[in-house]
């Protein structure tokens, strides 16, 4: 167990190393060094200004999906949930369908602030049917339905639309973590790590909850007060990283996957620290072959966990019917 | 007074059981039986808390259920349901060390009492060695003693289990209500069960509440049924509830044209399977005590019997005679003969035609002249 998580700590140290130096223009950590020396040339100020803070907008953000899908898959019982699955993604995506095709929307907000708002918006929602429902799958319900809704919507800015504010807009959809700043990697990292060290505390209830709500109430678990809040914290968590990334699609559905699998355990204690190390590595490394796999032209970040993530998926279905 | 249900109506928007009154004291086990879909598991999870009750209390030690605070009420009250779980990695002592949750520290941690109490869980329902065993590797049987375990270590006052036999293997089909017994006895736990099982409730329940068409029918010690009652209970024509024997034995049906003598248990398999084949005959003479005499009331079209412990009547026997006559054969199950039951050899000898379950040698010692026949050839010669 120990080793599995030294193991896993070293190489994310080496994938955030290597998202780092890894791009179109050469350049190492002797240039980071000039750099923050004072010596400000074109290559040093590229690591600092762009890679760092991109890569570091990977790492956390991966963790934050991550552990967003797995508190949704423990909590609905589900294999097949992720970070999306109440809508949060489609509200953010028809805010910001809003806000770049429609020019709805505060101007200020920006891209960021027009899908954090349309997430939160979508919460909200969520919120209100976690109250009125009896049990999970109700839930699940509702908040697909509301991300079918929620798309509808999206499609019909679409379709008015100009051909190259679309273009703009789908590539916003693919998700990218090319464009995060030192002053957005503040606020991911000031909300986001609290949101997830607040759920390692519900470790608790949550493993109580493996065997479903009624026997978790009937062992003392306070089923609607952790309901709100697992909705809140995931909801919050994907929120976060759809504003500041776009969709970055797979890696809060396959992570929690892989963590079971690698440290052969459904107990939350382990697997919450090891889900958030695991969402942070394979975004990392995904972000990094995004950049390389079609050099010079730079994927969307979308593609790459995908492709990584599905055939992950896939073989978990045939090979064990498990969460 | 452990556990006092009062005029309780469950059900999510309509009652669908109203008028419930229980009461169930410590180490007594009731049994909650009725048809499926007449809301037994509706009213479990309604007394556990999970679902509030329409109308009506549930006073667990004098104090209202659905009032506690729910570890408070998770260290008095334990349930099992038929909820399918998936729990992944988890293994057994895993599972049942979940059942220490209103114990246990904010991260569950377990101290060394903790542990016993786990181990002592798995002890007590037989499952020690399936502590290191994953759960989903479990068959159904092995689950359900871990959900057991489970809801002891909440070391509560009561037990609440949902249909805790259904869907079990033979072995645990035994098993487990030999362990519902033991918890009862040795730690004095109030245990309430539901089944549709009546077979079940009469063996391992003390008391038994029957519920139909949204109510109470019947209630009562398992000893003190009333057949006609759990024959309404289950809509049942073709089988009839034996008290004395706690089975439903199937009805026979038709005009008998074969008899049978027997008596001390040498004829239940064959009526058994005479009735099961759908061949009518008629039984007699037989005493009233005899195990035969109960499968025989109910299977057989006509029975000609004579009181306890008496020697034959020539009455009955000429009855019994004058049955036989209309009859194209007689069974004889190979029953022992002493005394009281010396008159049915004469019956035997008096018979047209008999074939026999005993060997030639004791045909012969007894002088009757009979075909021999084994109890699996007796198809043949009925169907024919």
């Amino acid at each position: 167990m120990k080793l599995k998580f030294a193991i896993l700590l070293f190489i994310s140290v080496v994938s955030i190393f290597a998202g780092i130096l890894a791009g179109s223009v050469h350049a190492g950590i002797q240039d980071l060094c000039d750099y923050l020396r004072g010596k400000h040339d074109v290559r040093g100020y590229i690591i600092w200004k762009v890679r760092i803070p991109r890569t570091l907008g990977a790492f956390l953000g991966g963790a934050c999906l991550a552990v967003s899908g797995l508190l949704l898959q423990t909590y609905f019982r589900n294999p097949l949930a992720g970070p999306y699955v109440l809508g949060i993604s489609s509200a953010a995506s028809l805010a910001v369908a809003l806000y770049i095709l429609a020019g709805v929307g505060i101007h200020d907000a920006g891209i960021v602030g027009s899908a954090f708002f349309g997430s939160i918006v979508a919460t909200l929602f969520i919120l209100c049917l976690a109250t009125k429902v009896r049990n999970a799958a109700t839930l699940l319900i509702a908040g697909l339905m509301l991300g079918y809704i929620f798309s509808a919507f999206e499609k019909i800015l679409v379709t008015l639309a100009e051909s190259q504010k679309v273009h703009e807009f789908v590539l916003w959809t693919f998700g990218s973590f090319s464009g995060v700043t030192w002053d957005n990697l503040k606020v991911i990292g000031v909300l986001g790590i609290p949101a997830m060290i607040t759920v390692f505390t519900l470790s608790k209830p949550l493993n109580a909850l493996l065997l479903g709500e009624d026997y978790a109430r009937s062992m003392g678990v306070n089923v609607k007060a952790v309901r709100m809040v697992i909705v809140i914290l995931s909801s919050f968590l994907a929120s976060l990283v759809t504003a500041f990334a776009g969709i970055v699609a797979f890696v809060g559905l396959a992570t929690p996957h892989m963590a079971r699998l690698i440290f052969r355990t459904s107990d939350h204690r382990i697997l919450i620290p090891a889900t958030i190390l695991l969402g942070a590595v394979v975004t990392v490394i995904c972000d990094i072959a995004s950049r390389i796999l079609l050099y010079p032209v730079e994927l969307p970040v979308s593609v790459v966990t995908s492709m990584f993530g599905a055939p992950i998926v896939i073989y978990l279905v045939i090979k064990r019917r498990r969460i | 007074m452990m556990l006092k249900v009062s005029k309780l109506s469950v059900g999510y928007s309509n009652a669908i059981l109203t008028g419930i009154d229980l009461n169930v004291e410590g180490g007594e086990i009731l049994g909650i039986i009725g048809p499926n879909g007449s809301g037994k598991s509706t009213l479990l999870k309604t007394i556990s808390a999970i679902l509030k009750p329409i109308d009506g209390v549930v006073y667990l030690d004098g104090r209202n259920v659905h009032k506690l605070k729910p570890l408070e009420l998770a260290k008095k009250l334990a349930v099992t349901i038929t909820d399918r779980s998936d729990v992944g990695f988890l293994k057994g002592f895993d599972v049942v060390s979940l059942g220490r949750y209103p114990y246990t520290d904010a991260f569950g941690r377990l101290s060394e009492k903790d542990v016993e109490t786990v181990m002592e869980a798995l002890r007590l329902v037989n499952a020690e060695h399936l502590a290191d065993k994953p759960f989903s590797e479990m068959s159904d049987g092995e689950k359900q003693k871990i959900m057991i375990a489970r809801a002891l270590a909440q070391q509560p006052k009561v037990l609440l289990l949902d249909e805790p036999t259904s869907f079990l293997d033979a072995k645990h089909r035994v098993e487990i209500p030999l362990i519902l017994r033991r918890i009862a006895n040795e730690k004095r736990i109030a245990i309430v069960l539901t089944t549709h099982d009546i077979e079940l409730a009469v063996r391992v329940c003390d008391r038994i509440v029957m519920v139909k068409n949204g109510r109470i029918i019947a209630e009562g010690w398992a000893e003190d049924l009333d057949s006609k009652i759990v024959e309404e209970l289950y809509d049942i024509s073709v089988a009839e509830f034996d008290p004395f024997l706690g089975t439903f034995e199937l009805k026979g049906e038709g005009r008998a044209k074969i008899h049978i003598v027997c008596g001390g248990g040498s004829g239940a398999r064959v009526m058994r399977l005479l009735t099961k084949n759908r061949v009518p005959f008629s039984v007699g003479v037989i005493h009233e005590d005899d195990i035969d005499f109960y499968v025989a009331k109910h299977c057989a079209v006509e029975v000609v019997k004579e009181r306890p412990y008496e020697d034959i009547k020539d009455k009955t026997l000429e009855d019994t005679l004058r049955m036989i006559k209309n009859c194209d054969f007689v069974i004889d199950t190979g029953f022992p003969i002493g005394k009281i039951n010396a008159k049915n050899l004469e019956l035997l000898r008096a018979a047209r035609r008999v074939y026999s379950l005993r060997n030639k040698e004791e045909l012969e010692k007894i002088g009757l002249d009979a075909e021999t026949i084994k109890i699996t050839d007796l198809l043949k010669i009925c169907k024919y």
